[in-house]
């Protein structure tokens, strides 16, 4: 019995629970009834790869406007993809039709940044968690409510809390409301799209936690969108890096904090702020030059060669590939392998990197 | 032993020699339709010249209104200082009139908010925006308030400064407008800049620039700087000095490395538990703290931390008196003034 479970339990690990494949979402904007003006095609994810194994959670960072939240949400079909293929448990969802996709929402939800929003006001907890029950056909009744007491306990709630509306609860609170609702239908994969961005240091503590617990306790496959680099290391298996709609390196979590390869991926954990003071007052941040570029006209080439300090004339013409470089790990970079090591150009002054 | 426990005027040894700032059991209140919420509890802490304060705390805290407090700029009528002293240079800034305030503000402290977009108006020019004070109180000519504004646009690394300050806020992006923020705080000379989340609104590679630019500035000017600050990264990197404020209470203060390598207020040792270290091991749990911050309107009698505190005891029901644990810091917690090092018992629990 307990072999048959173990069995069963690794071949499916083997496989990824999600997978996606040179991912697209082109976002058509200025839209003119004149006819005149062209329309303005914005690549806000533009070929992105990756596979979650069950069980596991891949961080996906990156700055804001990035595409981090496109990809969640292109995930979830809130937003039909341009291109690409999205398989979750081994189903391509990337074409079904809304009410195919319905069913694969049972196994597959996302939990938001803005737990003030996210939550319908008017609504009670109980009535929340249980409309979400409803949607997905789940028995009604008796039944219904204490699964609603189940979840809200589950979340580290006191399920006396089900007839109270999300205005009377703190920001850590309402998260959890959120994180009970998408609970509700047993998924196996959960987008969290910065799931504690909004709350405070010691309330992000206590759901980092409770989203630890939930996944050992229930096996859940978690693809984890965070701008806190931090908090991914924490939280990930592996991290996938970001930059204006691109992954520019992916890797297992100890390889890509010990041994980045990419000068984004460099820079931005070398930006990072660390609570303590030793460390903090003696290190050299590498500081990027300017900003980033507007996603409506993205550099030509490499996508960060405006702000990479090893930028050459062919990063400027030609787009690297992401390759795999180790096991494990892939980079898009042409230079990756000169510029193992090689930190950037540390305390340079901001003037310098300004002009 | 109970020798480095001096009870009394803690707040002293934690003062620098040469004081620019001393506040002074400050005490703030607004009116709400929910009754009087009592924003800042007999706040005290000083800070020398040029030196660099960092505040820090969950949302709430008091920080902003810490802030607005010194510059005279709580929102009227519903909030005021109900007692104490801001004493800048010797002089007590909650004695003088609208006027004289008037004339402090931007030119001998300036201060810069979190959200740069917000705060600039957008129907001015970036020249108009910065010359303004620069005339105002230094009676510069329009010829010299513009000369002085682009050498300013141009410290704080804005390109082609000459060129850009006929543009209008909307045409620079976030992390450009926060330089100009800066520009314009600095452009008077202040002696003191206070920064209320400065970098809060921006990405973390911009934040990083701005981190730098400030450390630059505060350097090259010889300028004192209070940091506010959710993000103990951002104070670990730029302060001397922090004060770890909690439900209006300064309930810890102390020199950075104090606060950080030997926190003796549960509430500090709680928060920088709550953060990943970079070495945890993946999936291990947070320290975290159980529970969420008082309502301000209706605060636990005692230590304003007690429903949260896992050290708590029947003394807390009691607010704690300040105790030094060693010279420059001090903290507002029972278990100090009874001698138990929370650090020891931390790793009790
Ligand atoms: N519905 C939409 N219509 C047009 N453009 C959009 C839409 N949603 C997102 N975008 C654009 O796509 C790009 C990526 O946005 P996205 O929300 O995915 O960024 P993000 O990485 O999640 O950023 P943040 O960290 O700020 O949440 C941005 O340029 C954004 O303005
Ligand atoms: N204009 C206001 N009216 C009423 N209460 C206020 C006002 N501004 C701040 N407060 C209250 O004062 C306390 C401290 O707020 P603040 O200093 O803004 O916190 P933070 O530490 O996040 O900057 C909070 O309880 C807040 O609700
Ligand atoms: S390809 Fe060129 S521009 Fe892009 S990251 Fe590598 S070195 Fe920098
Ligand atoms: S005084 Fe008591 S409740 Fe307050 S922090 Fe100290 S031990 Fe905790
Ligand atoms: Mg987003
Ligand atoms: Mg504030």
């Amino acid at each position: 019995m307990m072999n048959v479970h173990l069995m069963h339990n690794n071949s499916a690990s083997n496989r990824p629970v999600l997978e996606v494949a040179n991912l697209k979402k082109h976002f058509v904007i200025g839209k003119s009834f004149f006819g005149g003006k062209p329309l303005t095609k914005l690549k806000a994810v533009d070929g992105v790869s990756f596979a979650i194994g069950a069980g596991k959670t891949l961080g996906l960072v990156g700055e804001s406007g990035c595409g981090k939240s496109t990809v969640g949400k292109t995930i979830l079909r809130l937003y039909n993809p341009t291109e690409g293929s999205i398989r979750v448990l081994d189903q391509e969802i990337s074409a079904l039709k809304p009410k195919a996709m319905r069913d694969v929402r049972r196994s597959l939800q996302m939990i938001f940044q803005d737990p003030y929003a996210s939550l319908d006001p008017q609504m009670t907890v109980g009535r929340i968690i249980s409309e979400a029950l409803e949607i997905h056909g789940l028995p009604k009744g008796q039944s219904h409510a204490s699964r609603v007491k189940e979840l809200l306990s589950l979340v580290g709630l006191d399920p006396v809390v089900a007839n109270r509306r999300p205005k009377e609860f703190s920001g850590g609170q309402r998260q959890r409301i959120g994180i009970a609702r998408a609970l509700a239908v047993e998924p196996k994969v959960l987008v969290c799209d910065e799931p504690i961005s909004a709350l405070d240091v010691s309330i992000q503590a206590q759901v980092i936690n409770l989203l630890q617990r939930l996944q050992d306790e229930l096996g859940l496959t978690y693809l984890f969108i965070a701008h806190d680099l931090g908090v991914v290391r924490h939280f990930s298996d592996r991290v996938a890096v970001m930059y204006l709609g691109g992954i520019v390196e992916i890797a297992d979590r100890d390889r890509l904090y010990a041994d980045p390869l990419h000068p984004y991926t460099k820079a931005l954990l070398s930006a990072i702020p660390v609570p303590d003071p030793d460390v903090e007052q003696q290190r050299r941040r590498i500081l990027l030059r300017g900003e980033l570029p507007s996603p409506l006209n993205p550099p030509l080439g490499c996508r960060f060669h405006t702000r990479c300090p090893f930028a050459t004339d062919r990063c400027r013409e030609e787009v690297p590939a992401l390759v795999a470089v180790a096991p494990g790990q892939e980079v898009a970079c042409h230079y990756w392998q000169e510029l193992r090591g090689v930190e950037g150009r540390p305390n340079q002054s901001i003037l310098e990197t300004e002009k | 032993m109970m020798n480095a426990h001096v009870r009394t005027e803690a707040s002293e040894a934690a003062r620098p020699a040469s004081s620019l700032l001393e506040v002074k059991n400050l005490t703030t209140e607004f009116r709400t339709e929910r009754g009087t919420v009592r924003s800042l509890h007999s706040v005290s802490f000083g800070l020398g010249e040029g030196e660099a304060l960092g505040l820090v705390g969950e949302s709430g805290c008091g920080k902003s209104v810490t802030a607005l407090s010194i510059m005279g700029l709580l929102p009227q009528p519903a909030g005021r200082i109900v007692s104490g002293e801001i004493l800048f240079n010797g002089v007590d800034l909650t004695k003088l009139s609208d006027r004289e305030m008037e004339a402090v503000r931007g030119k001998d402290i300036a201060l810069i908010f979190q959200d740069a977009l917000t705060s600039l108006n957008p129907v001015l020019t970036i020249e108009r925006q910065i010359t303004e004070a620069a005339r105002r109180h230094l009676g510069l000519s329009p010829a010299a308030a513009r000369r002085r504004a682009i050498e300013f646009l141009d410290l704080v690394g804005i390109p082609a400064p000459d060129k850009r300050i006929s543009d209008y806020p909307h045409q620079f992006s976030g992390g450009m407008r926060q330089r100009v923020m800066i520009a314009m705080a600095l452009v008077c000379g202040p002696r003191l800049l206070i920064a209320d989340e400065p970098t809060t609104a921006l990405d973390v590679t911009i934040q990083a620039q701005i981190l730098e630019l400030l450390q630059r500035l505060r350097k090259e000017l010889s300028m004192a700087l209070i940091m506010i600050t959710h993000d103990l990264g951002v104070v670990a990197g730029i302060a001397d000095r922090v004060n770890v404020m909690y439900a209006g209470h300064v309930v810890e203060t102390g020199m950075v490395r104090q606060i950080f390598k030997n926190a003796s207020h549960p509430y500090t040792a709680g928060l920088l538990g709550s953060i990943p270290k970079l070495d945890s091991i993946r999936g291990s749990k947070l320290q975290s703290i159980k529970g969420t911050p008082p309502d301000l309107a209706n605060p636990p009698p005692g230590c304003p931390f007690t429903p949260r505190c896992s050290h708590a005891f029947d003394k807390c029901a009691e607010p704690p008196p300040r105790s030094s644990p060693e010279p420059a810091h001090a903290a507002e917690c029972w278990l100090l003034e009874a001698g138990v090092n929370t650090a020891d018992s931390r790793g009790l629990s």
